[in-house]
């Protein structure tokens, strides 16, 4: 009887071990790091992870590059905060969502052979890859957002009115809240530069 | 050659566009947030040192043209007006004309169509 019990017991710790490193899954990795840049509190290096779950602090004169489990690459810029909300890949497809609470990301999103969904959100909207890989900047703020798009195609969801705009190569646009996100127009290259600088190329 | 003819015309638009992105969430359905309504106006008159010509408003034409022009943002617009001519000069009979434009550098913006021709060093 005690033996069952004892061996009850350990079953149950080990499950509570394994859906513990299940829910760590690791999202992917820091390949450039400077400043002071944090995970859930934890200081971040080089090589570290940055898992499913996890809120990325990167504070003002910092930044922060990932690698992502499929090979995209993400490009903190100082002064933001990103949740690694789903980033799940696997032989049926990927499925990707990080929510920027504030700040500017680069997002260099590589194409897959399985059906894709890579979304970024913020408070006013949802921006979502449409095309296979993308090269593209979003920048959070109070009460709005900007897309900018180098490669690839990006639509930009309201959150509030759920109208959308599709955001090709080289152009750009904003959102504010509660309102329909602009209608694009080509950037001019000062303002891709400008983000560029932000995320440190 | 002197100038004899001054040409001119006013156009009034109200962009729901630009109202449901920048000035407010107003319920309607989606294909009115494209809409732009708009009222064109265009005149031709004869300048006075034309001496024979003896009536200036006898020979000024004035077409109004009330239409709606629409966009959605992906690439493409299109604008449809009706022609009206108001002075017996400008004629009789109630015209449309349409235009259709294309966003080459929105729908195929890697394409040479889509790009500048003369591209700065600096483009992204």
């Amino acid at each position: 009887m005690e033996r069952n019990l004892f061996g009850m017991l350990f079953t149950l710790f080990g499950l509570t071990l394994w859906s513990g490193a299940a829910a760590a899954t690791s999202a992917g990795t820091v390949i450039e790091v400077s400043g002071s840049c944090t995970d859930d509190g934890r200081v971040l290096n080089r090589g570290a992870p940055a898992q499913i779950g996890d809120t990325l602090d990167v504070p003002a004169g910092s930044n922060l590059k990932l690698q992502m489990a499929d090979g995209s690459m993400i490009s903190v810029a100082s002064d933001s905060t990103m949740t690694v909300t789903t980033y799940n890949i696997n032989g049926s497809g990927r499925d990707v969502m990080l929510s920027l609470t504030q700040g500017v990301l680069r997002v260099r999103v590589t194409s897959v052979t399985v059906p894709s969904t890579f979304e970024v959100s913020t408070a006013v909207g949802t921006a979502s890859v449409a095309s296979e890989s993308a090269d593209w900047f979003i920048r959070a703020q109070a009460g709005s957002a900007q897309v900018g798009v180098l490669t690839g195609i990006v639509d930009l969801r309201s959150t509030t009115t759920r109208q959308s705009v599709s955001i090709p190569a080289h152009w750009g646009t904003r959102l504010e809240t509660g309102l329909d996100p602009v209608l694009p127009r080509i950037w001019a290259h000062t303002e891709f530069d400008a983000v560029i600088r932000l995320t440190g190329g | 050659m002197r100038t004899n003819l001054v040409q001119d015309g006013i156009s009034i638009q109200y962009s729901m566009p630009y109202l449901v992105s920048k000035v407010a969430n107003v319920d309607m359905p989606a294909f009115l947030r494209g809409m732009t309504p708009m009222t064109e106006v265009f005149f031709t008159t004869p300048v006075s040192h034309i001496t024979h010509v003896t009536s200036q408003s006898a020979n000024t034409t004035l077409v109004v043209a009330p239409g709606v022009s629409y966009s959605r943002g992906s690439g493409w617009e299109l604008g449809i007006e009706a022609m009206i001519p108001t002075t017996r000069a400008t004629g009789s009979g109630i015209g449309v004309i349409a235009q259709l434009v294309v966003g080459l550098d929105y729908l195929a913006p890697d394409s040479i169509l889509g790009r500048p021709l003369f591209p700065s060093a600096e483009s992204p």
